[in-house]
Order: C-alpha cells, then structure tokens, then sequence
C-alpha cells in the first residue's frame, strides 16, 4: 500500500506543479480549450501509467511535454483540429497594468497564436515553460543557434505588430 | 566590455534572461545598452502576462482524479500486470470471506482513498477557514443536484473539489460542534454505511446520502465523530430536485 500511495503522491505533485502550465501551452499550440484539456488529460493518463517509467523527478516537466507535442502530433495526424480564435477566450482584465500596457497585452495574446508554429513553439516553451535554450533545442531537436534565430524572429514579429498598431511604448526601440 | 550592441541585441532578443556573465555585465555597461535592457524587460513582462491564458478551474484536481480513475489493468508493465493480478486474487480470496461474513462489501479502497486524500491537504484546508459566499458553495453543490440546509451551510468553513475515486467530488470543512471538521463528498460512490476507521492520528466515518449515488468521509480526531455528526450531514444536504 506505502508504494502505492507514494505513486499517487509523485503523480498529485506532477499534476501540482505542472498541470495549468502544461494547459496553457496546450492551450497555444491547438488553440481550442476542448482539445487543450483533451491533451493534457492523455498526456497525464500516459504520465499515470508509465510513471515508473520516471526515475528522475526533475526531469519531470521536459518528460510531460515531449508527450504532450507527442500526443499533439498524433491527433494532429487524425484530424486538423478546429482553431478557435484566441480573441474568445475569456482573459480577466488585468487591473495591475496602465490602460496602453492592457492594450499591448491583448495585441500580444492575439498575435503569439498567429506566429508560425516554427516561431510560437520555441517561445512558448520558454516563456509559459520556463525552457532554456539548451531544452527547447533538446525538445525540438534543432541546434540551439536556431532556436536562438527563432526566438528572435518570434519576438521581432511581435514587436512590430505592437509598432504598426501605435501603442507600443516602451519597447519600440527593441530592434 | 567585449560584447559588442549587435551581439546584446541578439541575445537581449531571443535568450533575455541568460545568466552569462558578459551579457549581465553589458546590460549595466552604458546608456545604449541600459536602455536597450530596459525596452526588453518592458517587453517580456507583457509577454508573460500576454502568455497567461485563464485555466479551466479545479485542472490540477481533475489531473489528480485521473490516477484514482485509471485502470490499474493497463499499465503496461508485465511485472506490474503479474503483481496486481497477484493482488487481485488475494483481495478477491479476502472479499468473498468477508462478504460470507458481514454479507457487505469491503471498504479497503476506500479507506486508502480517504487516508491518502487527507493526508494530501487535509491539515492544511483545516487551517484556511475561509467561510465560502453562500452562491459558491449553492453553485459547487448544484453541480451535484445538492442542496444545503441554511443550518448547515452556516457551518462551512471551506469548499473545493477534489479528486475521489470515481471522479471529482467536493472537500469540506465544517465547523461542527464538536470542532471542525472535514467532510468529503464522493459522487458514483456507496460505501458501508456507518463504517469508522482509524489512519494516522484521524479518524473517518462512512456515510451515504439518501436516495443519492454519493457518500461522504467524514474526517475528524477520534474524539469529534460521532453518529450525530453523520446524521447532521445527511439531513443538511439533500437532493436539489426533492428541496432540503
């Protein structure tokens, strides 16, 4: 029973720490919330059952989502999922920020989901995962120069949506 | 200072928060790059907060009633296969004894759901006490076709779903009179009536709710439970569609 109830708590501290930022990367890659919480819940059936499989907790969040990308591949090769447009999803208003920030946020959020997947991927991973260059070009299996060029590209694209929209403040002088 | 605008640029732009030395450095160096440092920090910090997309409520405790849910049968390993096969039989040789016995059935699972899940955060939630507004804890019960007694409901402490094992259920806290306590609502689920057993130093009563499909734990020291405090819960919380 002691292994037993040890596996349930290695597997409530993965779904503890890894649970909402495994949906929000779901969440960007597939764009629906329906699939988003489909994937995360496979993702964690597979974590559940092949958990023995795990013999180091620390690699546990790259272990998730390299089956997360795996299942999403795998559904992706079944049928091209419906894209919801991110604009619907329902964000609070976020009341810390000034008005233009608040305005900047929105562009941003509309516009990460419209980056190419070669673009969206690399900078999803590092700034909902917490990636390091090393990982995402471990996880993508690219060099980590062109993760680099492509986190760049991500955030150049990013920066001149906000410059051709006029409410960049702060960060016009980026590139 | 070695690096070069073009190479901070570079980095500042696709590996921002890279502890390398000479980019640390650079990012102090002078106004251009001071500058440059401060555009880019206003940048990711919108960028994160732009990344943080809403996640559906009670995720982490769906995710966590997934392990309870699953069959064991599946995984995939032959020697866990052969092991839980082992133990299946041992349980069954156990259950039809028992059952020859107390003509009811074991409540083993049960009790190793309810010690575990305690154990999980049930100290802890004794401790937050944060009375729910009446309209959350009406909206999680409804979602069970409960209700709550007004006498009842007074004495909440905390409400949350949980995990349990046929799926999501609800985490109580009760400020009984005999102190509080914790009581877990546990939906497709009927247990033994009236069974008490003992774990750690707590200890739980099993109970079901009438005419319902939905039994509850009720958690406390030793010296708290008694069979009123079941009866209370019972007659607290009814059917929605029959009225407390």
């Amino acid at each position: 029973m002691s292994s037993e109830l040890n596996r349930l708590a290695r597997f409530n501290e993965l779904a503890e720490a890894y649970g909402t930022d495994l949906y929000r990367y779901a969440m960007w890659i597939c764009g629906s919330d329906a699939l988003a919480k489909d994937l995360v819940q496979e993702t964690y059936l597979r974590a559940w059952k092949a958990l023995d499989k795990l013999n180091d907790q620390k690699a546990a969040k790259s272990w998730l989502i390299t089956i997360l990308r795996r299942e999403f591949a795998r559904t992706f090769e079944r049928k091209v999922p419906k894209f919801t447009d991110l604009d619907k999803v329902d964000v609070p208003e976020d009341t810390e920020l000034e008005p233009d920030d608040r305005l900047e946020v929105q562009l941003l959020r509309r516009n990460i989901g419209k980056l190419a997947a070669k673009y969206r991927e690399p900078l999803l991973l590092q700034v909902v995962m917490g990636y390091s260059c090393e990982e995402i070009a471990q996880e993508l299996e690219v060099s980590k120069s062109a993760v680099m060029t492509q986190l760049f590209r991500a955030r150049e694209q990013l920066t001149q949506i906000l410059q051709s929209d006029g409410v960049s403040g702060n960060v016009h002088e980026l590139f | 200072m070695s690096m070069n605008f073009s190479e901070f640029k570079r980095l500042l732009n696709s590996d921002p928060a890279s502890q390398d030395p000479e980019y640390q450095a650079a990012r102090r160096s002078d106004p251009d790059f001071i500058h440059a440092a401060a555009a880019s920090d206003a940048f990711e910090q919108l960028l994160a907060r732009a990344s943080q997309l809403p996640t559906p409520a009670g995720l982490s405790d769906s995710l966590k009633a997934l392990a309870l849910s699953a069959p064991l049968e599946e995984r995939p390993s032959p020697l866990y296969r052969f092991r839980y096969a082992l133990a299946a039989t041992v349980v069954l040789a156990l259950s039809a004894t028992l059952l020859m016995q107390q003509l009811s059935p074991p409540q083993g699972s049960v009790e190793a759901y309810v010690a575990h899940h305690f154990a999980e955060d049930g100290h802890k939630l004794l401790e937050k006490a944060n009375t729910p507004r009446v309209d959350e804890l009406s909206a999680i019960l409804a979602n069970y076709d409960l209700q709550i007694t007004p006498e009842l409901a007074s004495q909440v402490r905390y409400i949350k779903y949980c995990p349990t094992p046929e799926g999501k259920g609800i985490h109580l806290v009760l400020d009984s009179p005999q102190g509080l306590v914790t009581v877990i609502f546990m939906p497709d689920l009927v247990v033994q009536e009236g069974q008490h057993f003992a774990f750690s130093d707590m200890a739980a009563d099993l109970i079901n709710l009438p005419g319902r499909d939905i039994s509850a734990a009720i958690i406390g020291h030793p010296g708290q439970l008694n069979p009123a405090l079941g009866l209370a819960v019972q007659d607290g919380i009814a059917r929605l569609s029959s009225g407390a």
